[in-house]
Formats: structure tokens, sequence, C-alpha cells
């Protein structure tokens, strides 16, 4: 088995949480296979399971049933061993404010042996950042810079990233971003988090979409690109529509399924807009139930 | 572990700085407080005319040193012991809270304990030196206060079984069992204020708790002593309970029981307290714990309330490890 998942880096077999047993599930019954080297972008809208697939992998949350695999080691058997093969940023970067810079890298390299001190200071100097500066005293787009550093200062062969990007302004996304992509051409497999798709599109290959706990979608995203098509409410095959959305201009517009790529690819946006309204019951092109 | 150690000490550097700075005035204010005892000068001359009467003296300036000793022992000295009684509740409070509760609700916990894999190890490495703080300030502190305590009385072979749990090494006790249950609370609750609240009360439930401990042990380790002044407890004895003998030698703590002996036409307090019940062969009697015993109770007090304390510390270990971030 170990010698068949060598190229995965993270799994989940019927994975599902619930947190009471009066809800429903945050994650229900998810199967997912993330290769290694691959850059998954992991989208649905709040509430839809992604951070607590991501805590499941951490070790933070113990699955209901199921189970959850870092390179092949189950959190909730060998936490320590998953670990040191995770590097994590969560949507606040979690540092010491009253801790400089290079306070936190010396606090990971005594935590970690591991950890690769003079390259995660030097991505810090490549960036501006002021090795000497309290954290509390960084903006929030240099904030979580260090959160990330750190994260890939571990070298761990995985890298989870949960909604870092949630409270930066576009230009702290920007250099955010291309920390991400230069990971991710170093060869580190990311499962990224986020609301912002747009974002997602510059740094993963991978696309999965999460409503209700449920895998909607789950494709590379040059696939994706090319086996769905945006067409108008009326004009819409009805065997092959997912869902139906609203356009920036309030115009209804569905996204179907197509089995030859489109002369216009769908945006992601649009794409994940589609499964989320399917997700939600919206009504499809005919009328029905989606 | 000494990088993680020297930062972890700065995260609660204000802490830190608090309990060092409040156990070095109390306990300098300890050591100052007893120089200015001896200084009065009160000679065993003095003492022995001064004591048996309260004063007057004919030794010369004999009522003035021991009004002087007895304002500085009453004033300074009592206000130095009473500081001793909250100061390792407050250091093992402030010391132990925010060590989880902190990184919880702070948000910090997620991406220190993905960092730091082993959770146990983070806590031993943030707990070590906070223990080092604590032992090492309340441990002065504990001299210091023996220091003063014995200053208190001297005119007395052994310092006095009183004051219990305000000096000596039981200091370095509380203090552990303070830093162990707030960090049990906090670890469990995973927020500071609620976690204060329940180490505030956990603590008076400890020092309540404590003391039904002490009457427990002294009523097993009492002597008994005819309550008269004919035949006086030993100078400095910890009063224990009160107790009756009756003729055929058997030993009665309970007063209910004792007023059972009563006859039955006679109101049972009176001649319990009366002559009533020493005309029938039962004799009154204090029961008391010499000052020779305070060593044996210091003993049993640090090592239980320092037990606890560590099985606060203890149990927080597998919470830690289990806990939501």
């Amino acid at each position: 088995m170990a010698a068949m998942d060598g190229d995965i880096a993270l799994r989940t077999e019927g994975l599902t949480k619930r947190y009471r047993s009066d809800r429903a599930p945050a994650l229900d019954g998810v199967d997912l296979t993330i290769h290694a080297g691959s850059s998954v972008a992991l989208v649905g809208p709040n509430g839809a399971g992604k951070s607590t697939l991501i805590r499941t992998f951490l070790g933070f949350d113990r699955p209901t049933s199921g189970r959850a695999l870092v390179v092949g080691i189950d959190p909730r058997r060998d936490r320590v061993a998953a670990l040191r093969r995770i590097g994590y940023v969560g949507q606040e970067p979690g540092l010491y404010r009253d801790l400089t810079v290079v306070d936190h890298v010396a606090l990971a390299e005594a935590l970690r042996s591991d950890f690769d001190g003079p390259a995660a200071l030097e991505r810090f100097d490549s960036l501006g950042i002021d090795r000497a500066m309290r954290v509390g005293h960084l903006s929030g787009g240099q904030r979580a810079q260090v959160a990330l550093g750190l994260a890939l200062g571990t070298r761990a062969p995985v890298l989870l990233l949960d909604e870092p990007l949630a409270s930066l302004d576009p230009l702290a996304r920007r250099d955010f971003l291309s920390m991400i992509r230069a990971a991710r051409d170093g060869g580190t497999t990311i499962l990224f988090a986020s609301h912002i798709v747009g974002d997602l599109e510059a740094a993963c290959d991978h696309l999965v979409v999460l409503a209700s706990g449920r895998i909607m979608l789950d494709d590379s995203i040059a696939r994706v690109r090319t086996s769905h098509a945006v067409v108008d409410f009326a004009g819409a095959p009805s065997d092959a529509v997912i869902g139906t959305f609203d356009d920036r201009a309030g115009r209804p517009q569905v996204l179907i399924r197509v089995d030859d790529p489109v002369a216009q690819p769908p945006a992601l946006d649009d794409v994940v807009l589609g499964y989320l309204a399917a997700a939600l019951g919206r009504r499809t092109a005919d009328g029905r139930a989606a | 572990m000494i990088t993680q150690a020297r930062l972890g000490l700065r995260l609660q550097r204000f802490e830190v700085l608090a309990v060092v700075v409040a156990t070095l005035i109390v306990g300098l204010s300890a050591l100052i407080v007893r120089s200015r005892l001896d200084a009065v000068g009160v000679s065993a001359d003095c003492w022995a005319a001064w004591l048996p009467s309260g004063g007057p003296t004919t030794i010369d300036r004999c009522d003035e040193m021991v009004n002087a000793f007895i304002a500085i022992d009453e004033g300074e000295a009592f206000l130095v012991m009473a500081a001793m009684a909250i100061l390792p509740l407050m250091a093992g409070l402030f010391l132990g809270l925010p060590v989880v509760a902190r990184e919880v609700e702070g948000g910090t916990a997620p991406t220190i304990w993905a960092l730091a894999g082993s959770r146990r190890r983070w806590l031993a490495g943030r707990l070590l030196p906070l223990l080092g703080v604590l032992v090492l300030t309340l441990g002065f502190l504990a001299f210091a206060s023996d220091v003063l305590w014995a200053g208190r009385q001297p005119w007395l072979p052994l310092p006095r079984f009183e004051d219990v749990g305000l000096h000596g090494p039981g200091l370095i006790g509380r203090g552990l069992a303070a830093m162990g249950l707030v960090l049990l609370a906090g670890t469990v609750v995973g927020r500071v204020l609620p976690a204060v609240i329940v180490g505030l009360v956990l603590c008076l439930v400890l020092t309540a708790g404590w003391a039904f401990s002490l009457s427990a042990w002294a009523d097993t380790v009492a002597e008994s002593h005819p309550k008269d002044s004919l035949t006086p407890t030993p100078a400095g004895s910890y009063w224990a309970s009160q107790g009756w003998l009756t003729s055929d030698g058997r030993l009665i703590v309970d007063y209910q029981e004792a007023l059972a002996l009563a006859p039955p036409d006679v109101d049972p307090h009176e001649w319990l307290q009366n002559s009533g019940a020493e005309a029938t062969g039962v004799l009154w009697l204090d029961r008391t714990v010499p000052p020779s015993a305070y060593p044996t109770w210091s003993l049993i007090e640090t090592v239980a309330l320092g037990g606890l304390g560590i099985l606060g510390l203890a149990l927080a270990f597998p919470i830690v490890d289990r806990r939501r971030p």
C-alpha cells in the first residue's frame, strides 16, 4: 500500500466530521486524493468544510469516521510524524506580536531541528521585511508573509493554506502568491483554501469545490476549462446543466458540461459559482432543482 | 530548549517581572523588618520581666523597648506576613495561567502547534523556565519569611506554631499548587478571563481544603493538657480543639458527645464548662500541637501542595495534546 501510495501527498477516505450529532456534518464522506507536487485550490462557501478538512490533516480535528492521510501517515495515529511533513498557514498568521521576526525564526529552529532558518531569513530580507522588527509592528501583508516564510522554512513536502489571503490587500496578495508559486515550482504539494478564485487560478493547477461537506468538483483546472461552458439561461440544454447563477450584470447564466472545448472557456469564477449554485439547490434552466 | 525557554519567558515577561519584583519587595521587606526587630534589642531579662504581667517592669528602658518591638511586630511584620498569604497564590496564577489559555485565545496555538509537532515537548519547553522562576522566587520568600517569623518571638525556644502557611517551604508548595491548578483550568477552558475566574475559585477551594487538612492533621497529633492555669500548654502551641477525659480514661472531642455525659437534671452546657463535670471526674482539656511539630506539618504541607501542583501540571500535558487549538 505504501509503495502504491508513493506519489500521493494527501488522501481522505470516506472522511466524515460531525461536530454535533444534531447538526449536518462538516465533512460528509469525503474521498480526495492529492498527488505529490500538485497545487490544489480548495473552494467553497463559508461552512463548506474547507477548514475542517485542513484541520483534519493537521490532526487538530479527529474524524468522526473515515480517515485522512498525510504522505501515508494518519495524523490520528502519529500526529508528530504527520506534522513533520506539513507547513501550515492559517487565516490569521498566528504569530506573537511581541516577538521579532528573527525571534520567530529562532523559535521555529528550536521547535524543529530540520527548520531552515537561514533560508527563511533570506526570504524575509528579499521581501524587505525587517528581521529585527516586532511582528506587531508589521503590516498585515508582511505578517502573512512571515507566517508563510515560517511554513516554507520547515521544508515540509506539503503546504496547507487555510484562507491566508482573506484579510490582505491586492498588493500583499500578489507578493504572497508569488511565494506560493515559487514553492509550487519547487515541488511542494499545496492545498490552498480560499474564497478568492482569481488568485487561486494563478497559483494552482487543480480545483476542488467543496459545499456542505461534500466534493462537488475535483479536476485539473485545465480540464475544467475545456469541459465546461457558460451559456444564456434560455439556451441551455437541460441534460448538461450543472447550475445557474447571476453574472456581474445580474443576468441569469447557466454552467453546463460540454464534451468539446468551447471557443471561449469559462472563467474559473463562473465554474465555481455554477457548482455552488447547484449545491445550494438553485433551479436549472428548465426550472427543476439542480 | 534554551532558545524556547528564553523566548517563552519573553512572551510572559510582564508576569515574570511582576512575580520577581513582588517577591523581592516582600522578601526584602521581611529581612528588613527582622533586622528592625533585632535592632530594638529587647534583652532576655526584659522579656522575662515583662511577659508575665505585660509590664510595667523595673528594668531600665524595658517597657519602652518592648512597646517599640510590639509596634513593629503588629505593624510592619503583620503586613509582610499578610502578603505571604497571597503572594504564592498570585505568583502561581500569573505564571501558570497564560501558558496555554493565551495561546489558544490569541490564535497562536494553531501555528505554533503545527510548527512544534509534539505539543508535549512544546509545553515542557514553556513550563520549565516558569517553574524555575516560581521555585527560585518563592524559595527566597520562604527563606525570608522564616527569618522574620523566627524573630517575632525571641523569648520562645522554638517559633510559635501559628500563622501556619505564611512562612517556610510551604509557600513554594502553595505556589506550585496554584500554578498547576490554573494551568489545568487554562488548558481546559482555553480563554484567559474565564480561566482567571476558575483559577481564583480553585485557589479559594485550595485554601479552604488546606485549612481543613491542617485541622484534621492537628487532631491526630494533638497533645491533651488540662484546661486550668496550673498546667499551661507548651509556649507557642497550635490549639487544635478542646476535649474531655472521662474518669474511665475515655477521650471525647465531640462537644455533643460530651454534653451527653451530663446528668439528666442539670443544664449540660453549664455542667460541662463549670465545675460540675470536674466534680464527677471529667477533665476539661485543651488539645494542642507543640511548636516542635511544625517542621513535620511544614513538610506535609509542602509535599502535599507541591504534589497537587505537579499533578495539575502533569494533567495539562495529555489535555493540551488532545484539545483543539
